[in-house]
């Protein structure tokens, strides 16, 4: 397959690439690799770093390691000097921040290069606007070295086995030893690199341990409530003891969010659940999504959800900061922002995040996040320029404690950030520079680390304790399925939008719920489903 | 002396004479004031919403939650953040640069075309004409654009910013309108005294046509100045991105950020919504400056083709 790479197969991966589901659905002749290979593919051996050693130690299970300070020291994470010497490295990757300044004018970027031993370009593209360029770039057909390639672009398996080299003869097994720091990353993370019957890209590693339900603890302490109930009915209490309707005080901002909590509650579904080889979506689970729906129109009717919930978007974080609302599901990494966004400006605000209950008591679930967030896929290339590119992309995982690492979080001393004691604090200047997206290139595995107290790195710590306890994981995660690729979130959307909202509401009743979910089934759910059974059964054929 | 007579002339008409503008009663009169203070409240309170909160600092904006409409303790911090680093403000220098000389290029372009497609029987202009109703027809896909600019080896360049878009199809058709509405005795005067198109056109066409250039030229500023797309799909290195684009990663990623996938943090920027208030302003802020000075052609530029005559 990878010698047919015509003009047309570039180009039709491209229009593919463009998420027009359409097209996708379209035959085009380029023939998709068989799902059998993938189980013959070797993941790379997982070796933990232990040049640093944690304050908080993590678990296999997921718990992350913790820091309360980074060493005084820190360790060089290149001793022998420049490992990737050779012609410059062209990367293109999204980001979430605004754009960084150019490398002339940023010494974080900079000092990279001259640390890998070329020079690091960098193509950035805002993440909204990423699919559309990705895209062109593949239809283009002049790659860079290494592209994003997010779990949502369509066509992968053909794309990648026409397009991108297949890390596994360099990193299964013993391989990846010779990339020290990429060898640190979980193989959690590596497995969704498995697509085509290789190993098509470098992960992104994330925490397992998914969002939080944080909560202000300044306010559960200023009106002295328990912010860990023991159930639905505590649960429902604590949110009618917080609201104050008429002072435009909630419990809670986002419907769904909520719904996902109280689906924790009633040990629903991460996504799919799997049983025997067969799956079962999280909505298709009836007794435990009426039970969960019932509780939200509880919470609703007792005036816990802030009315403007239902049709907001991107305000929860600014109304859980203000204190408008007290609870917030959110990433964890909001845990560090939310304390520098809204503690800078009031002294008391502390958060902490509780984990479900049963809904009737006993232990409730946490369902886990992605392990991953997007490979970073090589372009083929002879083996000496892979060599030299992993090289390079291993440096930029090398993991907290390193000077690599403090290079890429925190920039240079005085430019970018001053010590406070042994850690760096960012200033102004910094935050921007550090806006270059090594996070979406590859990365070290994620640590708890908060650079202004310590507190903050303990709460975390025990809460992802609390949480991997009773974590369920999305049995379809790092399984590839073409329909989930290409329609999976839009389908997902249009359900908790309508139907589902509109039942917390009052206005759907159950009958439309599981009309949308019979739809559902019609118009891709049966046909997603199927495909993860197949790769499910084929990974272990 | 003589003294000018007025008799045969009609007398000046006032404005109050005019139905439906008499000055009316003072209940009248206040109930049309207080409406249109109402109209002017509707422009004026969210353009210095906008405004204060670009001014606002986090404690404010944290405790409102939102946009404020005073900033109590102002402060430049938003804008700082912005221009800091000196990307902003090279990208505003792009941004100048791609606008000045993208509109003349394409009023160059415009116009010359404009005229040759209004003189009847030049060559092959109704084919052209056809060719240029078709474009606004059937417009190129991204896929088909990116592919032909990279054909012409245009990628990463500032002039894929400025000719993949230089002619506009509809400018073009107004122009070639006006021009064709022009007197022929005015032409053909010139051409009996020796001038050639060239001259034609610069002497008497263009200055004829001053009101009609001027809005045909305020349109291509004005989307030369907005345009990012192109930015986003030519320019693979942001040094080289044009204003807008840069803002746009301000407004479109910051709301992105509660997605949890920034790295760890050490200092916060200004709110969001004190960013996006004041890259409103930035934006703004050129063709403020500029419109004041067009606006007499503009207004005279909207009526053409209003009135017959």
């Amino acid at each position: 397959m990878g010698a047919h790479l015509t003009r047309r197969n570039v180009l039709l991966a491209g229009l593919a690439a463009a998420a027009v589901p359409s097209l996708a659905a379209c035959g085009d002749g380029v023939a998709e690799p068989s799902l059998a290979e993938n189980a013959d593919v070797r993941l790379p051996d997982y070796v933990p770093y232990r040049g640093v050693q944690p304050d908080l130690p993590g678990t296999k299970a997921g718990v992350l390691n913790g820091y309360y300070h980074y060493p005084k020291n820190p360790v060089k994470a290149a001793p022998d000097g420049p490992p990737a010497k050779g012609p410059s490295i062209d990367v293109m990757t999204l980001t979430y921040s605004p754009v960084p300044p150019p490398a002339s004018k940023n010494p974080l970027w900079q000092r990279l290069s001259d640390s890998i031993g070329t020079t690091l370009n960098y193509e950035i593209v805002p993440v909204a606007n990423y699919p559309v360029k990705f895209a062109l770039t593949i239809a283009g057909g002049d790659l860079p070295d290494a592209m994003l390639v997010l779990p949502t672009a369509p066509r992968q398996p053909a794309m990648l086995n026409a397009l991108f080299e297949d890390l596994s003869p360099y990193l299964s097994g013993s391989g990846v030893r010779r990339y020290p720091y990429l060898a640190n990353i979980p193989t959690s993370s590596w497995s969704p690199m498995v697509l085509a019957g290789g190993l098509y890209g470098l992960p992104m590693p994330r925490a397992n341990s998914g969002s939080a339900m944080f909560y202000r603890a300044d306010i559960m302490k200023q009106k002295d409530l328990d912010p860990n109930p023991k159930s639905f009915k505590e649960f429902l209490q604590l949110c009618k003891d917080i609201s104050d309707p008429k002072h435009a005080k909630y419990a809670n901002g986002d419907p769904a969010v909520t719904l996902y909590f109280i689906l924790e509650m009633l040990h629903g579904a991460n996504e799919w659940r799997e049983q025997g080889g067969r799956f079962t979506w999280w909505l298709e689970e009836s007794d435990i999504l009426h039970q969960a729906l019932d509780a939200m129109r509880q919470l609703v009717k007792a005036q816990t959800i802030h009315p403007d919930g239902f049709t907001t978007v991107g305000k929860f974080k600014d109304w859980f900061g203000n204190g408008q609302i007290a609870i917030n599901y959110d990433g964890l990494t909001a845990w560090n922002q939310n304390l520098l966004q809204y503690g800078a400006t009031n002294p008391k605000f502390e958060i902490d995040a509780m984990v479900a209950p049963g809904f009737d008591g006993g232990k409730g679930t946490h369902w886990a996040g992605n392990t991953n967030f997007a490979m970073l896929s090589l372009k083929k290339a002879p083996r000496e320029r892979i060599e030299q590119l992993l090289h390079a992309f291993n440096l930029l995982a090398s993991p907290f404690g390193t000077d690599l690492y403090l290079l890429r979080k925190y920039g240079v001393e005085g430019h970018d950030f001053a010590y406070k004691g042994a850690d760096p604090v960012l200033n102004t200047v910094g935050v921007t520079d550090t806006g270059l997206p090594t996070t979406f290139t590859t990365d070290a595995p994620q640590s708890i680390y908060f650079p202004q107290d310590a507190e903050p790195v303990r709460l975390q710590y025990e809460f992802q304790k609390r949480a991997v306890d009773v974590l369920v994981t999305n049995p379809a995660y790092g399984l590839y399925s073409e329909t989930n690729t290409t329609l999976g979130n839009t389908m997902r959307q249009n359900i908790i939008e309508g139907p589902l909202k509109g039942y917390m509401r009052g206005s759907a009743d159950w009958n439309d719920v599981q009309d949308a979910v019979k739809n559902w089934r019609r118009s891709g759910g049966d046909k997603m489903r199927g495909e993860f059974e197949q790769a499910w059964a084929a990974l272990r054929a | 002396m003589s003294t000018v007579s007025t008799a045969g002339r009609r007398p000046a008409r006032s404005y109050s004479a005019i139905p439906g503008q008499s000055g009316g009663s003072p209940l009248w009169r206040t109930a049309k004031s207080l409406v249109l203070l109402v109209c002017v409240a509707l422009v004026a309170i969210p353009f210095l919403a906008v405004l204060s909160t670009s001014l606002a600092d986090a404690a404010q904006i944290n405790e409102t939650g939102g946009f404020v409409l005073w900033p109590s303790h102002p402060t430049l911090d938003s804008y700082r953040a912005l221009l800091g680093g000196g990307l902003v403000s090279r990208a505003m220098l792009v941004s100048v640069g791609i606008t000045v000389v993208g509109t003349l290029i394409s009023l160059a372009a415009s116009i010359t075309l404009a005229y040759g497609l209004s003189r009847p029987g030049s060559y092959g202009h109704k084919p052209i004409l056809m060719l240029l109703v078709l474009s606004l027809l059937f417009v190129p896909g991204v896929i088909p654009s990116y592919l032909l600019v990279k054909q012409l080896g245009l990628i990463n360049s500032y002039w894929s910013l400025i000719l993949p878009t230089a002619v506009n199809a509809f400018n073009v058709i107004v122009l070639r309108s006006f021009f064709a509405a022009l007197p022929g005795e005015l032409t053909d005067a010139a051409r009996i005294d020796g001038a050639g198109e060239w001259r034609i056109l610069t002497r008497i066409v263009m200055p004829l046509s001053k009101a009609a250039i001027a809005v045909i030229g305020l349109f291509y500023a004005v989307s030369y100045w907005n345009a990012f797309f192109n930015a986003l799909i030519y320019i693979n290195q942001s040094a080289k991105w044009p204003l807008q684009l840069i803002l746009q990663t301000y407004v479109v990623n910051n709301s992105a950020i509660g997605q949890g996938q920034t790295a760890d943090p050490g200092a916060a920027l200004p709110p969001t919504v004190a960013l996006q208030a004041a890259i409103l302003i930035l934006s703004v802020v050129p063709i403020v400056i500029v419109y004041p000075f067009l606006q007499r052609h503009l207004t005279k530029g909207v009526m053409i083709g209003a009135v017959k005559g």
